[in-house]
């Protein structure tokens, strides 16, 4: 029987190169190749109400799956021009449908998933962009608390 | 945030919550829920871009091999999808572990070709970013200050490109 276990992880120097992730992963790559499942991403995690997603495709499915669970209801200062979104208990999958036509986009690189895909795990990138209909309050939120260029992320694995 | 970004944090929870739930997903159900044959499909509309890219330049490519490597590769999807069924409408434990193990190692594969030429920190065959966009420029830039083989290359993006 396989054992799962998750790791929670924050990156430090996102922005000057993705260094914190790359030296984690060159340090743990062992253990990483011998067991990781998946590793999840969230960057820029909600700077806006339109949630944007990019994975690689075997986790395309599980990913729409779990967005038709979680309830995402567009109300707020953000997203005073969408006036529809205030009456109805909208699912994350139903408000990044109508933002994204339920795409999912193409990981190159550009965040800390980078080093972790290039070492063959599967990956999932999350994030929530603004627009001009709702406004930039703060590019980052709690989900990277500690610097301007932290990413946080999960890391599953089964041995 | 509390006033005029994220009142009651909505965004925040449901941010959180499919990302802790696909984690539960991924970590905890008896079957690692990986779509392979979705793999296969993505794979031939990335090929079909190609050819789209192809066709609007003079450039001659012989894709024939490319070709008949994702058609087998989705003959293969569909096996390993086949078996997933099989384990699951019989209950085998053993089984289920055999396919949760080829789920969990499938995108290894991707990454045994030694990387790409003059980028060899960027493994997987199928994903790269642009040669010189964004990070990628940066990480070259970042290993052109600390690796001496590095600097005998023009600095990258100073001509234009970066070093390739």
């Amino acid at each position: 029987m396989l054992t799962d276990d998750s790791v929670l992880a924050s990156w430090d120097a996102e922005e000057y190169g993705l260094l914190g992730s790359t030296e984690f992963v060159e340090e743990y790559i062992p253990w990483l190749t011998e067991s990781a499942v998946a590793y999840l991403n969230i960057d820029v995690g909600t700077s806006g109400p339109r949630p944007g997603f990019a994975a690689t495709p075997d986790l395309h499915t599980i990913a729409a799956d779990v967005m038709k669970k979680v309830i995402f209801p567009r109300v707020g200062a953000l997203t005073d021009k969408y006036p529809q979104a205030r009456t109805t208990n909208q699912t994350l999958y139903d408000v990044w449908a109508e933002e994204t036509k339920a795409e999912f986009g193409v990981l190159g690189s550009g965040s800390d998933y980078t080093a972790f895909l290039h070492r063959g795990i599967s990956s999932v990138s999350a994030g929530g962009q603004h627009d001009a209909k709702a406004r930039l309050i703060t590019r980052r939120s709690i989900w990277e608390p500690t610097k301007a260029s932290t990413t946080q992320c999960t890391i599953t694995t089964r041995k | 945030m509390s006033t005029f970004g994220d009142p009651g944090f909505r965004f925040h929870t449901g941010m959180g919550q499919f990302l802790s739930l696909l984690a539960y997903h991924l970590a905890s159900d008896d079957l690692i829920h990986f779509d392979l044959p979705n793999y296969a499909k993505q794979m031939n509309s990335y090929y079909a871009t190609l050819l789209a890219t192809l066709d609007s330049t003079s450039t001659q490519l012989n894709t024939t091999e490319l070709r008949a490597a994702l058609a087998e590769f989705e003959t293969r999807t569909g096996e390993v999808k086949a078996l997933e069924k099989q384990a699951l409408a019989l209950g085998d434990r053993p089984l289920l572990e055999v396919v949760n193990r080829k789920y969990r190692d499938f995108q290894r594969g991707f990454v045994s070709q030694g990387g790409l030429p003059t980028r060899e920190f960027y493994q997987h065959v199928v994903f790269a970013p642009g040669i010189d966009t964004g990070a990628s420029l940066m990480r070259a830039r970042v290993r052109f200050g600390l690796d001496p083989r590095a600097r005998s290359r023009p600095f990258p993006g100073a001509l234009g490109r970066p070093a390739a």
